[in-house]
């Protein structure tokens, strides 16, 4: 059984990292942003997973045998395509990489402080995490009720496996997509049985990974102790780990939403071969799809995004070179999410299905809705996480902000995106069916813990790093700050 | 180096490390784990998984099956315990009372009082699989 667990995970994970790869452009060495390339490997490849195992319940069953020789053959092929990638990078240095204005500033005392104080709270987490899932190792209701009961109707499903599933289906949410069940359900199949374990790891590899992307791609872009802080803030946000460990499938959404995100900012901080780290943009953005229907509205907004973003700046021609390597990446998702509502979950959740033009224009015209749901909005964006949005102001005050013309694009990008779903989200309430005070009693702290990773990441690209703002400022680092810029710009 | 960087650096550095060990909420929780734990009680879940275990076999690989119990199905904790057999008899669905042909029985009465609860409900026992789990079946009309 062991076995088996384990080449159910290697066989994905060698897929997986070997994609995360092309999210680091140009020749850097294979180990260079090792951290950033295991955390968005870990999450892509409960996302892969998840597709490869629904696709063979589509056309082979459910023989454990053929499924496992399936994905060896895709794997091999897998490899195979991306080898040249892969040879490229292997052979490179890490000599290549360009050297952040801020990491030649370290060296300071506050590196090891911070560094002191993320493990503190690391470990703290991980240890509440832990106690959390001991506590419920079936996870909270939505998990036994949602997410754990289908990969149990997926994994049991013996002769017809899909028969019982779609009969399920009928009965409560039928949209809701399939990422985090059939990821589960593959596990289960591979090892012929179903430890309680699986959901629990599924989950910590999606909270932790959440918070590792956060920590090395801000580390990457800006600077260590930058990135060691974003940490801190996420692993100070109390919601985050607790609704980590509940096995929802709201933090594998947060994590989808923080990687396209990601990617799109490693695009613009590129020199060349940008067109790897946009595909890994679409294809993490279809993976949100996948996961959640709020996922398809973040397709929607961060490509829309984009447009306005890169169109105003760069030109529709740049536009359409850009949205031709992230439709690689995204199609694919697409295309299986849209399979699955179409003619597996026929069915639309209540919020689309019990709207009529009338009563959908009463509740737009209805001011007291958006009172409500504005206050309920506003109280959260002072509360959320226990840092919370009024300490990052304070910092902000404090130290100030300072972004170069690399990451301008980025910060818009993520802006716009972040806001786009908030408006989004914001007019859901709007329009439910369930009535705004429900709404926001079920829902509201997790609509927000989807953003709070990206809004967090793009906090720390946008204010000064601790190494920048405490340095003397001198001609010689204003000139040194704007020549490596340059370099990574061009 | 400028103090109000080192003040916002400590700020933020204090309110993430005091929110992420309020978490554990340390001197109850860590107390009472430790000096208060007498039994370790497995979760609602856990415990529908290992008691209708034995049953699983026994029953359909797919339909609906029907749900007897001799407790009052309201109040939230039960309704816990409601979505806790439903889990652990997937994937079947399970329909409260004894409609579906086969029903399964989740009855902690004396043993002596079971025949009466069945003829009530028009049933035939099965199997008793023990600790009050019962497969069972409708009477023929």
């Amino acid at each position: 059984m062991i076995i088996l667990a384990l080449l159910a995970i290697c066989l994905m994970f060698a897929i997986a990292f070997s994609l995360a790869s092309l999210s680091s452009p140009g020749s850097r060495s294979l180990r260079s942003l090792l951290v950033l390339k295991i955390c968005l490997a870990a999450g892509l490849t409960i996302g892969i997973s998840s597709c490869t195992y629904f696709a063979w319940m589509l056309v082979g069953g459910p023989s454990r045998t053929g499924l496992i020789i399936v994905e060896l053959v895709m794997c091999m092929a897998m490899l195979g395509l991306l080898s040249p990638v892969l040879k490229k990078q292997w052979s490179a240095s890490d000599s290549d990489v360009p050297t952040t204005p801020a990491n030649t500033l370290n060296g300071h005392w506050l590196l090891p402080l911070l560094s002191v104080c993320m493990f503190v709270a690391l470990s703290t987490a991980l240890t509440r995490f832990i106690f959390v899932s001991l506590a419920a190792p079936h996870g909270e209701v939505d998990a036994i009720t949602m997410w754990n009961l289908r990969a149990r109707f997926l994994a049991r499903a013996g002769e017809q496996p899909l028969d019982s599933f779609i009969s399920l289906l009928a009965t409560h949410n039928p949209d809701y997509p399939l990422l985090v069940p059939a990821g589960i359900a593959r596990w289960w199949t591979y090892v012929g049985s179903e430890p309680v374990v699986t959901p629990i790891l599924v989950a910590m590899l999606f909270t932790f990974s959440t918070i590792g992307l956060a920590v090395s791609s801000v580390s990457f872009l800006r600077s260590r102790g930058q990135g060691l802080l974003a940490g801190l803030v996420l692993l100070g946000t109390p919601f985050l780990i607790r609704h980590g460990a509940s096995q929802y499938a709201d933090i594998p959404l947060s994590f989808f939403m923080l990687a396209s995100l990601v990617s799109f900012s490693l695009a613009d901080a590129a020199d060349r071969d940008r067109g790897q780290a946009l595909f890994i943009a679409g294809l993490t953005a279809g993976f949100s799809a996948w996961t959640k229907n709020e996922g398809l509205l973040f397709v929607l907004v961060v490509i829309g995004a984009r447009m306005l973003v890169v169109v105003s700046t760069r030109g529709w021609t740049a536009f359409g070179t850009e949205m031709r390597s992230i439709t690689m990446g995204l199609v694919p998702l697409l295309l299986i999410v849209l399979f699955f509502k179409l003619r597996i979950a026929p069915g639309t959740s209540p919020i689309v299905s019990e709207q009529g033009a009338v009563t959908t224009v009463e509740r737009l015209t209805d001011l007291s809705r958006y009172f409500e749901a504005g206050q309920a909005f506003l109280g959260k964006a002072m509360r959320f996480g226990h840092p919370g949005f009024v300490v990052l102001l304070v910092y902000f005050l404090l130290v100030g902000r300072r972004v170069d013309d690399a990451d301008r694009v980025a910060i818009r990008h993520a802006a716009i995106t972040i806001g786009l779903m908030l408006v989004g989200y914001f007019m859901v309430f709007i329009v439910t069916p369930h009535g705004v005070s429900y709404q926001i009693a079920t829902s509201l702290d997790r609509l927000w813990i989807h953003l709070w990773p990206s809004m967090v990441f793009m906090f720390f690209l946008l204010v000064k790093t601790p190494e920048e703002a405490m340095a003397p400022q001198s001609p010689a680092s204003d000139e040194m700050h704007r020549s490596i810029a340059d370099r990574r710009a061009s | 180096m400028p103090a109000r960087v080192v003040l916002g650096i400590v700020l933020l550095v204090l309110v993430s490390l005091f929110s992420v060990i309020k978490l554990t909420n340390p001197t109850e929780k860590f107390a009472a784990r430790f000096f208060g734990i007498i039994e370790v009680v497995p979760d609602v879940v856990t415990l529908s998984d290992l008691r209708f275990f034995a049953l699983r076999p026994l029953l359909p690989q797919h339909g609906t099956v029907g749900y007897l119990t001799d407790r009052n199905m309201q109040g939230l904790e039960m309704l816990d315990e409601w979505l806790a057999v439903k889990y652990a008899l997937a994937p079947l669905f399970v329909e409260k009372g004894p409609t579906a042909g086969i029903v399964v029985g989740d009855i902690r009465l004396p043993t002596t009082e079971v025949p009466k609860v069945l003829h009530d409900s028009n049933l035939v026992l099965l199997k008793d699989l023990g600790n009050g789990v019962l497969l069972l079946r409708r009477r023929a009309p």
